[in-house]
């Protein structure tokens, strides 16, 4: 064998190396690298040539090998390669470069092991007698774009030379590349080191964690390399001017491609504050310009965005920001990593996500390898350039239209720089079109009426059907439409009329039903008081509503003050019973006119009075009627009448001569008389429907977030049942856009959509510029149109602040802030992503609790889950709610599996239900805070010998004292260096084959312990019984 | 980094509402004469929008 020497790997080749390592059955570090010998070069002569090269070259005769738990580089002795040639002389010209083709992409797809030299892979192929090309394929941990460069340039020399005879022009070689890794380590130490790492801990302390860029799908537990690209050519010209515009600031093409970058990152994510992947070339010195080898290096740039600067703005603060980087460009990303982002999580590769390379000179891998290093990287070059993508988180669409995107918005910044970013095109004119109009197109002709009017429309109509059943009483639409109009002749008497409120403190009876139509009748609009409030409540909501008049009964008179109109029996009795007329009134009534006001209570100051027109109430219940045929069946009424929910079951109903049967989900009367037709609940009554509560037509869900996971158990006995998940806030009037699901069709796992606008009412995904987002991408959801409620009650301020005017509706008009987040599908359904005051993020990540409460519920041994975010230890943690049979104290272990680390909640805790509150909702504040877990600072004692082994190691390579079960290596202020000693040691100890990877995915003592045990039982698996006991028996006999 | 500017704005149902100053107003909505910090405008909108029902309703009653 040839002689070797052992020097240290470079930084760089160690960097490769470790993430090499997470999957070492991947391509993704080759770089292909063909070449055409000139005419007249025989296969003979061109692995001459190949072989001069590698001869001048270390790199190419170098491998990398773990001696002892540190990484070296391996350099063998020159020794002559030879090529395989491929005899294609018979073969047309056609066939010889689809044999080419073929061949180039199956040798850059086969992964080249970096334990055995060379780490290359080359190939002849001869087409004529006189014509030869190279195949050539090559490791990143010995090659970089540069390197390309380099070897075209020395193959041409060498094959100059063989032709002519003449020596080769080829520069000295006054080092190697071993010489610069050894220089490297000893340059790039202590003082020098330190000064370089405080510059980068303090240039990314707080930086975002992860890219907020909206996924396809969530991340894998496990990155992996799966990748694939688009590729396309910039417009004509575009990196010309793109260049002119930067000599014109003092900045490199370079710069504005990147400027252009971040802005597209920051509108498409919504965020301000960014980091990009920029690669510096490595080779700072003379005598690195003629080396192949890999000296890339990636460092980071953090771009700020606040004040939606101009983008020629931008660019001044991109251009700063690289040459700021680029001077501390030597750091060696791996020790940057460990400084600034020591917390591993696999599901996130660390620093930046999204990256951009300007190679104006290289051009592009020839092969795509299907893999990539990146969430998201752009590769530009003066030909064709690409994007590159991770598979596991978007599809191709995405892509297109990311690369669709750039090239618009780069193309309008360059045109005019002075515009700002917030007002640089992202969507294209068909787009905008499709998402302001197409998917708006809701108009449905309806003539404005009032509640009254369609009330009294159904009671002439079917004055014999039962209108309502309340315990034993049942009334008739004549009963109850003459009950309500003396009732509401009473109410005029005492000075009920539009633009006037009563409110109802009544408890859950035919006389709350009775009084709300009569409160309608008299022209007022009524202020629901829920009487199981408390006491301070209650007199709170009667102040802010200034009510004319407060109904209420003997049973629940005590709750309000002096003076209230006690409703009985015997109340208003002796008054006239025909519908009241306007003359009947204080003034004419009008679809204008207050219907209801509704308090809502926000997450963050007293309750509002929502107030609502009869005109949006009708136009609501118009669509409901249509949309909901359960309604003119039974329809269940379980909720109080304080929540905008009930509006459907009760004034729908009694608008399509339904029957209303009002009783708790507990009660006795909501079971009788046979199953309802209609149905309306929140995700969290799911699991209460039993099959004699659920509806037979129309189950439509409401007031909460729905996931596929969530319904699933329910509709599995209840197929033939429509379920409409309908979103609406009590602004936009009780629903706004629903989506149906309709009997039988399947419901995917994960979010359930929102649907799509319903009749006159349009929705719009805005960004914070009130610019329309593009499809897939996260926007504030904006409603417009028929529904929108007339604003605050006696709040001016806080009515103007969330009704504000609409830019893309007709003149005047008004679009309401939902404060919720969404999402377009492509098919133009909304897809609700939750409150934008709730976004929370973890260290630094943006958390989707639904994901985490979708994967808790798909395990057969929980029933129900929640996932909230609490703040009992000071910093906020994840907490899982169950209800079921699964152990907590597993839980964790068992999510890590399937979810990214940050992701998995810190503590669970068991519970026998989910708190809800009165109307139906998860109870937030009811859930008990986790028992104080023995985590936080304690020592505990490993408890098995895998774990012992574990912690002894941990403890030898970090020199500490104690480690414990739970401690983690990275914590302890291990890194990949000491990981790597850490495996070889395990290895050594246990002979399981046990990857570099599980370290990172599992760094806490007592995980790796427990994959350790996994992968000796799977070992076992494998072996009979009589093996299983020698090895057992071997094991023994080993000195301990 | 200067408090965003805004507009204290109204349309001809006399509703009012806020619109930051360096964005085109929509089409049938006019400056109401107040410019100041999003708090300053919405607590001017509450001294002067005392009247919240739309126009068209207040003139038919």
């Amino acid at each position: 064998m040839a002689q070797e020497w052992s020097f240290p790997a470079s930084y760089a080749q160690e960097r490769i190396w470790i993430a090499n390592q997470l999957d070492a059955a991947s391509p993704v570090y080759n770089i292909s690298n063909p070449w055409v010998f000139p005419a007249g070069v025989t296969p003979e002569q061109a692995t001459d040539v190949l072989n001069q090269v590698v001869a001048r070259h270390e790199t190419l005769r170098t491998h990398l090998r773990v001696d002892d738990g540190t990484l070296v580089q391996v350099v063998r002795a020159a020794e002559r390669f030879e090529l395989p040639v491929v005899d294609l002389r018979g073969l047309s010209g056609a066939e010889q470069e689809r044999r080419y083709d073929a061949e180039l992409t199956e040798l850059a797809r086969t992964p080249i092991p970096l334990d055995a030299p060379p780490l290359w892979r080359a190939r002849l192929h001869r087409l004529a007698d006189d014509r030869v090309t190279l195949l050539f394929v090559v490791h990143h941990a010995v090659f970089d774009s540069h390197s390309s460069v380099l070897f075209a340039a020395e193959l041409a020399a060498f094959s100059r030379a063989a032709l002519t005879g003449a020596p080769a022009e080829v520069p000295e070689l006054p080092i190697q590349y071993a010489d610069f890794a050894v220089w490297q380590r000893e340059q790039l130490t202590g003082a020098e080191l330190e000064r370089q790492l405080t510059f980068w801990r303090e240039r990314l302390a707080g930086a975002p964690a992860a890219t907020g860029l909206p996924l396809d799908r969530s991340r894998p537990a496990q990155l992996g390399f799966a990748g694939d690209e688009v590729r396309f050519d910039l417009p004509e010209g575009l990196l010309e001017r793109a260049t002119a515009l930067g000599a014109a600031r003092a900045a490199t093409p370079y710069m504005v491609l990147l400027a252009a970058f971040a802005a597209l990152l920051s509108r498409t994510a919504g965020e301000e504050d960014l980091v990009v992947g920029v690669s510096t070339a490595g080779r700072d010195s003379t005598e690195l310009t003629s080396l192949i080898g890999m000296f890339v290096n990636p460092v980071a740039l953090r771009c700020d965005l606040t004040g939606d600067p101009t983008f020629g703005d931008l660019l001044v603060r991109v251009r700063d920001g690289l040459v700021d980087a680029l001077e501390h460009g030597q750091t060696p990303f791996q020790r940057l990593v460990e400084a600034v982002a020591p917390q591993r999580d696999p599901s996130v590769q660390p620093i930046f996500q999204t990256a951009l390379n300007f190679i104006p000179d290289s051009g592009l891998d020839a092969v795509a390898l299907g893999t990539t290093k990146d969430d998201l990287a752009f590769d530009i070059t003066a030909e064709t350039s690409r994007l590159v993508y991770r598979t596991a988180l978007f599809d191709r669409a995405t892509a297109e239209a990311v690369v669709a995107r750039y090239v618009r918005l780069l193309d309008a910044a360059v045109a005019d720089p002075q515009q700002r970013v917030s007002a640089l095109p992202l969507l294209d004119d068909t787009e905008r079109e499709r998402v302001l109009v197409t998917w708006n197109d809701t108009a449905h002709e309806l003539p404005a009426s009032t509640v009254v009017a369609e009330l009294q429309r159904q009671a002439a109509a079917t004055p014999d059907a039962t209108a309502l059943v309340h315990e034993d009483v049942a009334l008739s639409y004549a009963e109850l439409n003459a009950r309500a109009n003396r009732l509401a002749r009473l109410l005029v008497s005492r000075g009920a009329g539009p633009e006037s409120r009563v409110a109802l403190a009544l408890p859950r009876s035919a006389e709350l039903v009775v009084a709300i139509l009569a409160v309608l009748k008299s022209g007022a609009a009524y202020v629901p008081v829920d009487t199981g409030y408390p006491a301070g409540r209650i007199a709170y909501l009667l102040e802010d509503a200034e009510p004319v008049l407060v109904l209420t009964t003997a049973e629940t008179a005590g709750l309000v003050p002096a003076g209230a109109l006690v409703l009985d029996a015997g109340t208003g009795a002796e008054l006239a019973d025909g519908d009241l007329t306007d003359a009947d009134r204080l003034a004419a009534l009008r679809p204008e006119h207050p219907a209801y006001v509704l308090h809502t209570s926000g997450s963050t100051g007293r309750p509002k009075g929502v107030v609502v027109e009869h005109r949006a109430v009708t136009a609501y219940l118009a669509w409901a009627r249509h949309t909901y045929p359960g309604l003119a069946g039974t329809a269940l009424l379980h909720s109080p009448v304080s929540f905008d929910l009930t509006v459907t079951g009760l004034l729908g109903t009694l608008t399509a001569g339904g029957t209303v049967r009002l009783a708790a989900f507990d009660a006795a009367a909501a079971r009788t008389g046979g199953r309802p037709t209609f149905l309306k609940v929140t995700p969290s009554h799911l699991p209460l429907l039993e099959p004699e509560l659920s509806p037979t037509s129309d189950l439509v869900i409401g007031g909460e977030a729905l996931t596929g996971e969530q319904l699933a158990r329910w509709r599995e006995g209840h197929a033939d049942v429509a379920v409409i998940n309908e979103y609406g806030p009590t602004e936009a009037t009780v629903g706004c856009v629903a989506a149906g699901i309709a009997p039988g069709e399947p419901v995917p796992a994960g979010p359930v959509p929102i649907g799509r606008p319903t009749w006159n009412t349009r929705a719009y995904l805005l960004d914070a510029a009130l610019n329309p987002v593009p499809p897939g991408v996260v926007g504030e959801l904006y409603v417009a149109g028929d529904q929108l409620a007339r604003g605050y009650l006696r709040r001016p301020g806080r009515t103007a602040e969330r009704f504000l005017p609409c830019p893309y509706g007709a003149p005047g008009q008004r679009m309401y802030r939902t404060g919720d987040l969404a999402r377009w599908r492509p098919d133009g359904t909304l897809e609700y992503l939750g409150r934008r005051d709730d976004q929370v993020k973890i260290r630094g990540m943006r958390i989707e609790l639904g994901e985490i409460e979708s994967t808790l519920l798909a395990r057969p041994d929980v029933r129900e889950a929640a996932v909230v975010v609490r703040t009992d230890s000071g910093e906020p943690e994840l907490v899982g709610y169950l209800v079921g049979t699964a152990d907590p104290a597993t839980l964790a272990v068992d999510l890590a599996q399937e979810l990214p680390a940050h992701l998995v909640p810190a503590a669970f805790v068991a519970v026998d239900a989910l708190p809800l509150t009165p109307n139906g909702k998860l109870d937030v504040a009811a859930l008990p805070a986790p028992q104080a877990t023995p985590t936080a600072g304690g020592y505990v004692a490993p408890r098995t010998e895998a774990e012992a082994l574990v912690a002894e190691i941990y403890a030898e390579i970090l020199h500490e004292d104690k480690v414990g079960a739970l401690d983690d290596f990275f914590v302890l202020g291990g890194n990949s260096l000491r990981g790597m000693r850490a495996m070889a040691r395990i290895r050594a100890e246990v002979d399981v084959d046990l990857p570099m990877r599980a370290l990172f995915t599992s760094p806490v003592v007592a995980d790796l312990a427990a994959l350790i045990e996994q992968r000796i039982a799977a070992e076992l698996d494998g072996l009979s019984e009589t093996e299983v006991a020698a090895l057992l028996a071997a094991e023994k006999d080993k000195p301990s | 980094m200067a408090e965003p500017r805004f507009l204290v704005v109204r349309n001809d149902e006399e509703q009012y509402s806020i619109w930051s100053s360096d964005r085109e107003l929509p089409a049938g909505w006019h400056e109401a004469g107040f410019t100041g910090s999003r708090e300053e405008c919405l607590a001017h909108i509450d001294s002067v929008w005392t009247d919240m029902r739309p126009r068209s309703v207040r003139e038919t009653v």
